[in-house]
């Protein structure tokens, strides 16, 4: 049987992810409510916060709606393309699933990690998230340069590529523990507290650690630094181009490795 | 009530057991809430150290560890509501009504096994918190009637919130909506003290001041005014028989195989 090509197999598992969100309607309602309360609490939480404050750690309100903004980006991306899918992931080791997969003609990464996207999901849960923020943010106080804003996205998009590659890595452990969820769910916490860190006042080291060990902050702290001014941009940048090269080259090598260790039924 | 706390505790030791034969799973679970708390910790010392906001550091990071900790103790993190919902959408409750014992001792004992790492990390929290903020006049009376009346409120609220699995084909959104609001108004995103008078006021009105907030002012040894143990109080007696009525009633509704 001849390979199923990529975006057959895009085309096909969006579709099938589209009919599954679909399938329920109500809980797409649900799950709209349940966005907007916290974006809504969020935003209440900053301005709660900045009704006692001028400045947290030398950014102002509109900075800090800023961060949130693309901290939420960041979770939104990370939580349709890479924890989710993830989750089916480890099932999938755990209860022979990958037999299967392994034995038709497409990428078995590739179709796992399509085939339980949630796409509609994500549009319908991002946009009530982003869009109050964008428009709450008071764009005439923060002062950009083209040249800060490029590096930023560019640091901002290797962010999101080796937050993908430390979930896989995280999920592929379970090739050899046989379950695997709670080391994503150390992952998890993470996402849902950096969106408001800032690091410019935190001890250089500290700062470093925290880069290791949750590159998540790379996509909202060191890019909203970067396009603010407040960095060091071309550091960042080659810094975080390392960073993300080393990941990815570290995820072949534990896939490899991984399919080495994996044995089952028919395998 | 003595068979209820028998099963609690069996429900607990078989469910926890599953840690033995995936420890990673214990380590990790710990180390995901380790995390989290540290993050959020951190979060509320930078803003205590570098912004203009008068409130002492110690105080702000003393509150959130007790607050982190007080979380899972307290059920205010709605994982009991998720645990009822998911019983009753894949049909995993048949078996448990079909014993002899109350469903709901058999839920809180599922969920306290499964949140056995975050348990001994919250005893930390608490402790650590309790004694980097907390003044010396810690009155136990305030405490204990504090701690069981939050416990009551968030167990009822579980219920009632959970309940909904029992109309509703998927109840998520709704119980992330709950745990959403909650945790601004029961002070877990920020601090009471920092929101405006009427917030105060309309937080401890409603059970959601009790339910977390009150507790950890008392082990951090606040004063406590009367009206809101009195009104915590109240809304623990209250939610308690409307979570025995909305349970029953969504029993009479309910149909499985065998029963």
């Amino acid at each position: 049987m001849s390979r199923i090509s990529t975006l057959k197999l895009l085309r096909v598992n969006f579709k099938n992810s589209f009919q599954k969100s679909t399938a329920y309607f109500s809980q797409n309602w649900t799950n709209l409510f349940s966005t907007v309360g916290y974006t809504l609490t969020q935003i209440a939480l900053i301005e709660l916060l900045f009704g006692n404050i001028t400045q947290l750690g030398g950014f102002s309100k509109d900075e800090i709606l800023l961060l949130m903004f693309f901290g939420q980006i960041n979770f939104y991306v990370i939580a349709t393309f890479s924890f989710f899918p993830a989750q089916s992931f480890i099932e999938a080791i755990a209860e022979g699933g990958m037999d299967l997969i392994f034995t038709k003609p497409v990428p078995p990464v590739l179709h796992i990690f399509s085939n339980n996207t949630e796409y509609i999901g994500a549009i319908r849960d991002a946009l009530p998230a982003i869009l109050p923020v964008l428009i709450l943010i008071n764009w005439s106080s923060l002062s950009f340069t083209l040249l800060h804003v490029l590096i930023g996205i560019l640091v901002l998009c290797m962010g999101l590529i080796l937050n993908h590659v430390i979930i896989f890595v995280a999920s592929s452990v379970s090739f050899w523990t046989g379950s695997g969820s709670n080391i994503l769910l150390t992952y998890f916490w993470s996402q849902a507290i950096e969106p408001k860190f800032v690091l410019e006042k935190t001890a250089y080291i500290f700062r470093l650690l925290l880069l290791l060990f949750l590159p998540s902050l790379i996509v909202s702290a060191v890019s909203v630094s970067v396009m603010l001014g407040k960095s060091h941009a071309i550091f960042w940048l080659a810094a975080v181009f390392i960073v993300c090269y080393l990941g990815c080259m570290f995820a072949r090598f534990v896939w490899r490795r991984a399919l080495r260790e994996y044995s089952s039924a028919s395998s | 009530m003595k068979r209820g706390l028998k099963v609690i505790g069996l429900s607990a030791y078989t469910t926890a057991h599953r840690y033995k034969e995936y420890p990673i799973e214990f380590f990790f679970g710990f180390f995901a809430r380790f995390v989290g708390v540290a993050l959020l910790t951190y979060f509320w010392f930078m803003v205590g150290q570098y912004s203009d906001l008068t409130t002492d550091t110690k105080q702000l990071v003393g509150y959130y560890l007790i607050v982190s900790g007080a979380m899972v103790i307290l059920l205010t993190d709605w994982q009991l509501a998720h645990n009822i919902k998911r019983h009753i959408k894949f049909g995993q409750i048949n078996p448990i009504l079909m014993k002899p014992v109350h469903p709901l001792f058999i839920f809180y004992g599922i969920q306290f096994g499964s949140s056995l790492p975050f348990v001994i990390l919250s005893i930390i929290n608490i402790t650590i918190g309790t004694i980097l903020a907390s003044s010396h006049s810690l009155n136990p009376f305030v405490i204990v009637l504090g701690l069981v009346n939050a416990v009551i409120i968030n167990i009822c609220l579980n219920v009632l919130v959970g309940c909904l699995a029992f109309f509703f084909v998927e109840a998520s959104g709704m119980i992330n909506t709950a745990n959403h609001i909650s945790r601004l108004l029961q002070g877990m995103l920020i601090p009471l003290y920092l929101t405006p008078l009427w917030l105060q006021n309309a937080t401890h009105v409603l059970p959601f001041g009790a339910s977390l907030f009150l507790p950890v002012q008392a082990l951090m040894g606040k004063d406590i005014p009367t009206w809101h143990l009195v009104s915590g109080t109240i809304w623990s007696m209250v939610l308690m028989f409307l979570a025995l009525v909305v349970w029953r009633r969504s029993m009479r509704r309910y149909e499985g195989v065998g029963i």
